[in-house]
């Protein structure tokens, strides 16, 4: 069982009841860290039920394994991951992922330019990309993984990978482009 | 990587949903704490089952090798006349 040293002494408090099966601190967490992974589960998967079904299960996952959270780092770090990996476990498993030929895309959403780069704006464009160029940006681009880890984790070659964020990037350029976005340098 | 060296469409969506955040509904919780109480058929179950197995099944191959004419077919009557003449204690 982790030692958790170097957590802040309410989180610490607060996991050891989680550990003891204590539903309300499990609850507590739950409020505490939920929307924020949900903000994660929302990035990868288009569909909110989806979302909501790979947040359950990661949920019960985190609970399951409080017991091997070690404490090195933040608390919200280690489930994040693990949000992640069930994100993907969820894409593998649903649908045909990670080939390469894209998928049908949502019909494209055209926001008005007064609030065109809100977060909420930038999700939908997100949604627009077939589910491995989404899978790859988001790993990529958002959470920092390398293209050997992206390569490992989703079963394709590092090129495969590379060449999926570039057309990420193609078709979210193209997207901003058309609705004026400005970005920091000329892409 | 450091900011300045990200790709600009990289940047823009790490900085806008790097931290995005959405509350989910509270049937989450809900089903949360149903797949909590589901009971789980534990991983050891079938693996004990599966040792069991094997372990019947060798003992059974020992037997046979080690006493191959007092092993018939019917394996009941075999082991109670393998037991009468080992004198061992009856099952």
């Amino acid at each position: 069982m982790g030692k958790l040293h170097h957590l802040p002494t309410p989180e610490k408090r607060l996991i050891k009841q989680c550990r003891r099966g204590n539903k309300r601190a499990q609850h507590e967490l739950f409020q505490r860290y939920s929307p924020q992974l949900m903000g994660v589960c929302r990035r990868y998967l288009a569909r909110r039920e989806e979302a909501e079904e790979v947040l359950s299960n990661a949920f019960v996952k985190i609970l399951g394994k409080l017991d091997q959270f070690r404490g090195d780092g933040p608390l919200a770090a280690w489930m994040r991951r693990i949000a992640v990996s069930e994100a993907l476990n969820y894409l593998r498993y649903r649908r045909n992922v990670f080939a390469e030929a894209p998928e049908d895309a949502p019909e494209p959403h055209h926001a008005p330019v007064e609030d065109e780069c809100d977060a909420g704006h930038l999700l939908h464009l997100i949604h627009n990309l077939p589910t491995g160029y989404r899978t790859v940006f988001n790993l990529h681009a958002i959470e920092g993984y390398p293209h050997a880890e992206i390569a490992q984790l989703l079963g394709i070659s590092e090129s495969t990978s590379k060449t999926q964020l570039r057309k990420a990037r193609q078709q979210l350029q193209g997207q901003l482009r058309s609705q004026y976005i400005p970005l920091k340098k000329e892409l | 990587m450091k900011e300045r060296d990200k790709h600009p469409v990289d940047a823009l969506f790490e900085r806008e949903l790097g931290e995005y955040r959405e509350t989910p509904p509270s049937e989450v919780w809900d089903k949360i704490q149903q797949q909590q109480s589901a009971p789980v058929a534990g991983p050891g179950r079938p693996l004990l089952r599966a040792a069991a197995i094997a372990i019947l099944l060798a003992l059974s191959g020992v037997l046979r090798w080690q006493y191959p004419s007092e092993m018939s077919t019917t394996p009941y009557i075999s082991l109670l006349r393998f037991q009468k003449k080992r004198r061992l204690p009856r099952l």
